[in-house]
């Protein structure tokens, strides 16, 4: 009976030195988890200066600076070559939004003090300039208002763009709205090698999205129009990207639509990371409106980078409100009208 | 027979075990070195960022201009969804592009690519700390015992009050966990050392509890492994239970909650 213990405790301890020989002390498997794309789209342009939340936005220039500074300037105009042939600013030089970031890499483009992209309205030159400050062309500004501001002959657009729909106002209240909760970044994807290319590359790519300088009804990619907005407001999260006293001036009659919430821009720069960007909802549409529709143009570049699906409210107030704006203390200087047309010449063909 | 059977399944083991990969050591000890992850994230205080170093050679004098790491693509995500960028400053150190605040109650995630290697952590902030009661155990040492919460971990410090200058316990006695809540649990600091240590400074002493994620407790029992064995009874064997994941990573980024000083 002892023998067999003996052989049963000697089988015991065999085994248990055959399984031990072959643990090893520790296994902690290495966690293998990649990090977001848009989380370092976020980190790239963040590292880069975080263009949309400094002091450098809206990157606009006037037309009087640029008739000042002509020969110093380069001047690239990205309206379609026909309207180019029909009147453009003497000097200029036609690219088309696709065109501009392989032109600017293909030119020493740090040689002119300034850049300066021009639209009909201004609105698509904001979006594009947006695209190109974000590249790494830090040079490069919309001009205020586009060829509008030039001359009057391109100035029928704007003009007609002004407009109060006091129908609509009924339903706008002062009643301020919270930012919805945060959603997850948007889920982009990315190709290239190092992070710089990768997000370079997308900014590229964006270059190629259609955004209209004027329209007359519906949305498109990028831009929507304020009728057709004021029609569709449960499709959308309707955000007022401006001073505050856009979306509630009590002594200028100024309220926002119902369920529209405010962003402040710098110095406030509610759209960083540190703060609401993510309040900005990925599984939803976004229409963006500031005062004259160019602040939100380089807004919604900033977003559509990151993979927002974002829109401009084209004209912004003016479109919306425009005879409260024209008595407002703080933005009747941005109501378009007949004094920010300056006349200037320009000239016709290629 | 039974000496033979016993011979025989000896051999068999010494067989079996050969399984095991020997390696000739060599007398030039090859050096691995590590990515080295510090963050503490305090509830209610700014967030002082995560620094990212890698160990030296041993031998190599530390020097922080050598161990930091400047390149790496990092964020933090608050409870999931929120992601904040940190960027390299100074000294490996990389921090949010404005300042934010920790917010108790919130689970912090720590996700970094460094050099295509992906490192990760994770991590609860607790709240405050609730001390039900707190004694002096014959100026030796104090005790509190505080309610406990799911997810966290307790340790107690004692502490004279001097402005910026305050003396404070240099570590936790231990670090305590509950098995079932709701529960209370009893801390105590360590030893209050000579002079204090008379009923004269008896009134000056405070306890200060501390509330932390329990991935310290686990760090906190292991922190001496590892380390040259000195002493055989505290020192060597095993490992540290870090609580950042990756290849060759170290480190701690862990959430921790302060609460207020007690008097006995």
């Amino acid at each position: 009976m002892i023998q067999s213990y003996k052989i049963l405790l000697s089988l015991i301890l065999v085994v248990s030195f055959n399984f031990n020989g072959c643990l090893k002390d520790k296994i902690t498997p290495p966690a293998d988890i990649p990090i977001n794309d848009a989380g370092e789209i976020l980190f790239f342009l963040e590292e880069e200066g975080d263009y949309i939340n400094s002091s450098d936005l809206p990157s606009l220039t006037d037309a009087d600076e640029v008739y000042s500074n002509m020969h110093e300037y380069l001047l690239i105009d990205i309206r379609p070559s026909e309207e180019f042939i029909s009147g453009h600013i003497e000097g200029a030089i036609n690219k088309q939004p696709s065109q501009l970031i392989s032109f600017l890499d293909s030119i020493d483009y740090k040689q002119y003090p300034k850049i300066i992209i021009i639209s009909k309205n201004g609105q698509s030159s904001a979006f594009y300039t947006c695209l190109l400050r974000l590249y790494g062309f830090d040079n490069t500004c919309s001009m205020n208002y586009g060829m509008a501001a030039w001359n009057a002959a391109f100035s029928d657009e704007w003009l007609n763009a002004l407009q109060t729909d006091y129908e609509l106002l009924q339903d706008y209240t002062n009643d301020l709205f919270p930012k919805p909760a945060s959603t997850p970044l948007p889920e982009v994807s990315l190709s290239g090698t190092s992070l710089e290319d990768k997000v370079k590359q997308r900014i590229k790519d964006l270059t190629k999205t259609e955004f209209e300088d004027n329209l007359i009804d519906g949305e498109s990619t990028a831009v929507i129009n304020y009728g057709w907005l004021m029609s569709n407001t449960e499709k959308f999260l309707i955000v007022c990207y401006d001073s505050v006293l856009l979306y509630k001036d009590v002594l200028a009659g100024i309220s926002h639509p119902e369920n529209a919430v405010s962003f402040h821009p710098f110095p406030h720069s509610e759209l960083s990371s540190t703060e609401y960007l993510q309040s900005i909802p990925s599984n939803k549409k976004s229409a963006f409106y500031s005062t004259n529709g160019q602040l939100s143009g380089f807004v919604v570049a900033y977003l559509r980078v990151l993979g927002y699906d974002a829109k401009s409210v084209l004209f912004g107030a003016n479109n919306m409100y425009y005879d409260l704006l024209l008595n407002s203390v703080s933005f009747s200087d941005e109501a378009f009208s007949q004094s920010k047309i300056r006349n200037y010449s320009f000239v016709t063909g290629k | 027979m039974v000496k033979y059977s016993c011979i025989v399944l000896l051999a068999l083991s010494f067989i079996f075990n050969s399984c095991e990969t020997s390696t000739d050591v060599s007398t030039a000890l090859k050096y691995q070195e590590y990515t080295v992850i510090d963050a503490k994230l305090s509830a209610g205080k700014f967030f002082e960022g995560v620094r990212i170093t890698h160990t030296l050679p041993l031998g190599e004098e530390y020097d922080i201009h050598k161990a930091e790491i400047i390149d790496a693509i990092a964020y933090i995500r608050e409870n999931g969804v929120k992601v904040i960028p940190i960027h390299y400053t100074s000294e490996g150190l990389y921090k949010t592009i404005t300042e934010i605040h920790i917010k108790a109650g919130t689970q912090y995630e720590l996700f970094a690519d460094i050099n295509g290697k992906s490192v990760y952590s994770s991590t609860f902030v607790p709240d405050t700390p609730v001390v039900n009661q707190v004694f002096n155990a014959n100026n030796n040492y104090l005790i509190a015992e505080v309610s406990a919460k799911p997810n966290e971990a307790y340790g107690a410090a004692w502490i004279i009050p001097r402005g910026i200058d305050s003396l404070i316990a240099g570590d936790f006695h231990s670090i305590l966990t509950a098995n079932h809540f709701p529960s209370d649990i009893t801390l105590r600091t360590i030893d209050i050392p000579a002079p204090y240590n008379t009923p004269a400074y008896s009134d000056l002493f405070y306890i200060k509890v501390f509330a932390f994620d329990k991935a310290y407790k686990d760090y906190f029992e292991t922190r001496t492994s590892s380390e040259p064995i000195e002493e055989t009874f505290t020192s060597g064997g095993g490992a540290v239970a870090w609580n950042v994941y990756g290849k060759n990573v170290i480190g701690l980024f862990i959430g921790t909650a302060e609460g207020y000083m007690v008097h006995p």
